[in-house]
């Protein structure tokens, strides 16, 4: 364990889920990524990555989109965000309650070697840890490995068997991970290792598309009237 | 005197014909172009096929102002009569405006002007000549005294004794095109949003994937708005005119749908020696519809965006600029990626991130803040498809057009186009703002958001036949602004 972090923000209150995954990832990935970062956040728990390119970054942008907290853990002092494209995600996770954790000093630039070092604090920030996509020899399988020391849930997406950024997270599915086969898969499993959610997962998406059209085929009401219900539940939640 | 045309501005242009020395000689003066020219072979064999003589003398036929470039064949008919005037053989013709195109025979044919000589006639309060088959549509124009001439011969006998003015066309609009909104199956958010649109002449955006009927409401919505007053329906005719499309006088609004390929010409209006009007003005008063609006090239949208503002095209030509009308509706279609999919509950998307990301950008959020209604669609509910059919457009338009008369009692325009001051001053229920400033705080809104939800809540208020904004109007607007 580090001697001390370095915090910018708060620290995490409740537990968290790791939602990680390769730097290369397909839109696959990044699609799913996005999907589960959001009905985390809906569930009301705070999502916790890596801040790379990729699906850590759609992670967390997902995350902030839907209105969640997350944290953000950096191989670097929390001056220097890498990649630069991110210091915008990294300053919207501080403003809107999350926080960035570093075990180096400020000043320190970010190196190769580090990343690796910084996943064993995702693992221990975070209660589960999720993998979207890894490759066989890539940080986020180094993560599953250090929550899994740590006798932590590790949950994997079963990927295309010959595709080199899903070959890790089938090696962990059948080396006994969970496999994860959807949202609601995702949320129940969640539940079994962190406790019932602190809140109901609704579905954000409400005011449009799907859901909309679903609401007004149930309702009695008028369009206008059932739609402008739909914008007072969400306005009020 | 007979008409010319800039832009789609009728301008009157005098006819003056002086008959000099025994001599065979016709000059025409006054920048008159090749198809002016030749009148003078069409305006001979017409006058010698009515019976007249035509004068062995030298005629100068003179196209006052003479510093205006003219063009077409509508001055046949004004120079005719000028010249028989001038030779004596009818009594002196004046304050009369005349625009007609001559066959050898001496028939009148139908004048690509005859609209813009109603409107002159009207302004000047003078009698119009034109063909008989222009002469119901310019009649339309409030205030003209039109004759409709199948002949040379006839209009020689208007000179000597006045015969009943034409009658304007009563009602042409059988309003029926086959397509009604009707057809439409399912999809009652979208129709509803259509409604409210309709009833606002706001802008409107649909978001969904191929096939899931954006098209089909697109087409569908010009029958929901109300029919055009005579004096709009005039000036889309002299639009029209001025770009040389043909189209029955009509008070339907028009319908225009530029491909995305068109260019920045053919969309805003251009052309180097007579400018001519693009999409956005033949749309004027109607609607301009941008189907797959994520290929649109973005120069162009950018370019939309301030004739979309301001309901008035400007282009500029070397030493004058032409402004053209432009206050059209628009109503955008566009798929949420390249492939289309994206978001669907049924088709998987095959569009990477990146690609995604960079066809929404096209969409550019300034250019997508002009719309004050942008609703995500998804593919109909099965069940509804063999369900009982829509609401037919007639019901419709006519709850658009009460909605429309309250607008009118409270401002100039539509609720789209109220200003700021006029905004401030509409009344909100209490509720109602403290929904706004709720959206605002959760980040549901941005500020010029707010604004658009605070007109399209009127609208909804003035569909309800409410005079005050309530909540509920509001919360429902709201769910018109969803974001991409």
């Amino acid at each position: 364990m580090p001697a001390k972090v370095w915090v910018e923000g708060t620290l995490p209150s409740l537990p968290g889920v790791a939602i990680v995954g390769s730097r290369r990832s397909t839109s696959y990935g990044n699609r799913v990524a996005a999907q589960f970062a959001a009905a985390v956040v809906g569930c009301g728990w705070p999502v916790i990555s890596g801040l790379a390119r990729g699906i850590d970054g759609v992670a967390h942008r997902a995350c902030l989109d839907a209105g969640g907290t997350g944290w953000a853990v950096l191989g670097s002092g929390l001056d220097t965000v890498y990649p630069k494209q991110h210091e915008s995600l990294a300053r919207e996770l501080i403003a809107t309650g999350g926080g960035l954790v570093s075990e180096y000093p400020p000043g320190t630039p970010p190196a190769p070697f580090r990343f690796p070092a910084r996943n064993r604090i995702i693992a221990a920030l975070a209660e589960v840890t999720v993998v979207i996509e890894a490759a066989v020899d890539g940080g986020a399988l180094i993560t599953a490995r250090l929550a899994l020391e740590m006798g932590k849930e590790v949950l994997a997406v079963p990927g295309d068997i010959d595709r080199p950024v899903s070959r890790g997270c089938n090696l962990l599915i059948r080396d006994g991970a969970h496999p994860v086969l959807g949202v609601d898969d995702l949320v129940e499993l969640l539940s079994f290792a962190l406790g019932p959610p602190p809140r109901q997962l609704s579905n954000r998406t409400s005011a449009q598309g799907v859901t909309i059209e679903a609401a007004l085929a149930q309702s009695e009401a008028s369009v206008g009237e059932t739609l402008a219900d739909l914008v007072r539940r969400q306005l009020s939640e | 005197m007979s008409v010319a045309m800039v832009g789609a501005e009728p301008r009157a242009v005098r006819i003056e014909v002086h008959v000099g020395a025994a001599s065979e000689k016709f000059n025409l003066v006054g920048l008159p172009d090749t198809s002016i020219r030749e009148a003078k072979q069409r305006v001979k064999a017409a006058i010698t096929s009515s019976g007249h003589n035509f004068p062995h003398r030298t005629i100068t036929v003179n196209l006052a102002p003479a510093d205006l470039p003219k063009a077409g064949a509508d001055y046949d008919l004004p120079i005719a009569l000028g010249v028989l005037a001038a030779a004596k053989t009818i009594p002196h013709f004046s304050r009369v405006v005349v625009a007609g195109e001559l066959a050898l025979d001496g028939a009148v044919r139908r004048s690509r002007w005859a609209i813009g000589a109603g409107l002159l006639a009207a302004k000047r309060g003078w009698p119009c000549l034109v063909a008989r088959s222009d002469a119901p549509s310019a009649a339309r124009v409030p205030g003209a005294e039109v004759f409709g001439i199948a002949s040379l011969a006839e209009a020689v006998a208007f000179a000597t004794k006045r015969p009943e003015p034409t009658l304007p066309i009563v009602h042409d609009d059988p309003a029926d095109d086959g397509i009604d909104l009707a057809e439409v199956r399912g999809q009652p958010f979208a129709r509803r949003a259509l409604e409210v649109a309709a009833a606002g002449g706001h802008h409107m955006l649909m978001v969904g994937s191929p096939g899931c009927g954006k098209t089909m409401l697109a087409k569908r919505f010009p029958a929901l708005l109300p029919f055009l007053s005579d004096q709009e329906a005039v000036e889309v005719a002299c639009l029209w005119a001025a770009a040389d499309r043909h189209r029955r006088f009509s008070n339907q609004p028009p319908f225009r749908s530029p491909h995305h390929s068109a260019s920045m010409a053919a969309i805003l209006g251009g052309g180097s020696l007579h400018p001519t009007p693009g999409e956005i003005s033949l749309a004027h008063h109607g609607v301009l519809f941008l189907d797959e609006l994520g290929e649109f090239p973005p120069h162009l949208l950018n370019a939309l965006r301030q004739p979309l503002e301001e309901g008035t095209v400007t282009i500029a030509r070397r030493g004058a600029s032409l402004t053209f009308p432009a206050r059209s509706q628009v109503i955008a279609a566009s798929n949420p990626c390249p492939c289309g999919f994206s978001g669907d509950r049924l088709v998987s998307c095959r569009c990477s991130a990146a690609e995604i990301a960079r066809y929404r950008k096209r969409l550019a959020e300034p250019f997508l803040d002009r719309f004050d209604l942008r609703i995500a669609m998804s593919a109909p509910d099965p069940d509804s498809l063999l369900g009982p059919p829509g609401e037919g457009s007639a019901t419709i338009r006519l709850r658009v057009g009460l909605a429309r008369e309250k607008q009118l009692l409270r401002a100039e325009g539509t609720n789209a186009q109220l200003g700021r001051q006029a905004l401030d001053r509409l009344v909100y229920e209490d509720a109602a703002v403290g929904l706004i400033g709720v959206a605002l705080r959760k980040g549901f809104l941005t500020g010029r958001g707010a604004d658009r939800v605070r007109r399209v809540a009127r609208t909804i208020a003035d569909l309800a036949a409410s005079e005050q904004v309530e909540e509920a109007h509001v919360a429902e607007a709201i769910a018109y602004r969803s974001s991409f």
